[in-house]
């Protein structure tokens, strides 16, 4: 039995995933802050209203499924279907 | 109580359990292959340690099998963290109502002289950073931040109906006295005052972090119940005062001279006729190899779980008979036979 989850060959996987999730992460990053930047100087929003802001059910519901798919298209560059 | 997280804590705790159920078809995969690659599962022994040393390898050599550990890993060991972190996001908003929940009909009564047993000191149960004791409102961060939101999810809802269907067997009417032992933050405890509302309830545990967040659970909902520290092998209480002993998921934390030891106790506490209902997880006899090696590999192995084994391989009536009981079954629920319950009758005085 082994105690490391990834071995040398596990690595290029890993930096596919790496890329794969940076790329998602700053997408969502810079549509937060267009986002907030946007609503803030337009005078609907003060500095903290995302932070307090609570997300009703259909809020939820998408971002559940947005959610789902960050993971999934991480999971799908570690563990690919047709690998 | 109401609260509501703040977005990182509440998008971190939903990506955390997410990540976790999400990841699950590298299990099926992972398994088929390794059919495909020849494992016979109807060749595989019965004994988890066997198991290990021959299924153990042959998947760990599979890289989506690796890959699945990698999340299995990450989600245990970083779940108590973010779980303390979102709370602590809340905690100026929230603290002044969770203050307010200490007083009401419920009791606790701390133990001023506890010797805590070591399989419990200290000890980071299922790798939750912080343990039961690491967090000024730890009760509150496992009940409701892990359990409701992380874990019950992964349960498909269901967490709080199988914990309530272990209190609806316990083969007692009306039962004036029941103690529930392990209560932890007060989930099965709700589960049988639910079941039996005439009843008495009295709840111990070794942490006075979780009894506290179970008094407040109580007060808030104007339950009585009479809470105290103490350990099931000693529970510090009179002789033959309780109807019904029961508890949920605690016997897989403990090793089984423990276990041995609470029984003993049970019997000390119950009245004569009363019975002991135990309710925990699937025995390894009720698996098949395979599927046994998977609870085994998931679990004693990597789910920070040491007494996993012990517990799923002991035959839990003998051990009640035992310790003195009269009579004892150990039987799975329904079709899947999870949880396992354990209900065992003292002797009457005519026995």
């Amino acid at each position: 039995m082994t105690d490391s989850n990834l071995r040398p060959e596990d690595i290029d996987k890993l930096g596919q995933a790496l890329l794969t999730l940076t790329s998602e992460l700053w997408i969502a990053k810079d549509r937060v802050r267009m986002l907030e930047a946007a609503l803030v100087n337009a005078g609907v929003l003060g500095a903290d209203a995302v932070s307090l802001l609570q997300p009703d059910t259909a809020l939820l519901t998408e971002l559940a499924a947005e959610r789902a798919r960050l993971i999934d298209t991480v999971l799908a560059s570690l563990a690919p279907a047709d690998d | 109580m109401d609260y509501a997280l703040r977005q990182r804590g509440r998008a971190a705790i939903d990506f955390l359990s997410d990540l976790r159920s999400r990841s699950d078809y590298l299990e099926q995969r992972t398994d088929q292959r390794a059919f495909d690659a020849g494992l016979d599962k109807a060749a595989l022994p019965d004994d988890p340690a066997q198991l290990q040393t021959i299924v153990a390898p042959l998947l760990e050599a599979d890289p989506e099998f690796r890959i699945l550990r990698m999340c299995r890993d990450w989600t245990l060991e970083q779940h108590g963290q973010i779980a303390m972190e979102a709370f602590d996001e809340i905690r100026t908003d929230i603290e002044p109502a969770l203050h307010a929940l200490n007083s009401g009909p419920a009791t606790l009564r701390y133990a001023s002289d506890l010797e805590a047993p070591a399989y419990w000191d200290g000890f980071e149960f299922h790798k939750s950073a912080g343990g039961w004791e690491g967090h000024d409102f730890m009760g509150f961060v496992h009940g409701e931040l892990i359990h409701r939101r992380m874990v019950n999810p992964n349960f498909a809802g269901m967490i709080y109906a199988l914990r309530k269907s272990v209190a609806e067997s316990i083969p007692v009417r009306n039962p004036a006295r029941i103690l529930e032992v392990g209560c932890c933050s007060g989930q099965y405890t709700q589960g049988v005052a639910e079941v039996f509302p005439d009843s008495e309830i009295w709840a111990c545990d070794l942490s006075a972090r979780q009894l506290e967040q179970a008094q407040r659970y109580a007060n808030e909902h104007g339950l009585g119940w009479k809470l105290f520290q103490a350990a099931g092998e000693d529970l510090g209480v009179d002789d033959s005062i309780f109807d019904v002993v029961t508890s949920y998921a605690m016997f897989h934390e403990l090793p089984i001279s423990a276990s041995s030891a609470n029984l003993r106790e049970y019997l000390r506490v119950l009245k004569p006729g009363g019975y002991a209902v135990i309710g925990d997880v699937k025995a390894y006899h009720a698996y098949a190899p395979y599927e046994r090696w998977k609870a085994d590999y998931w679990n004693q192995m990597h789910g920070g779980d040491p007494f996993w084994r012990e517990y799923a391989a002991t035959n839990l009536a003998q051990l009640a008979l035992e310790a003195g009981f009269a009579a004892a079954e150990w039987h799975g629920m329904g079709e899947r036979q999870y949880p396992f319950v354990l209900i065992a009758r003292k002797g009457a005085a005519h026995d």
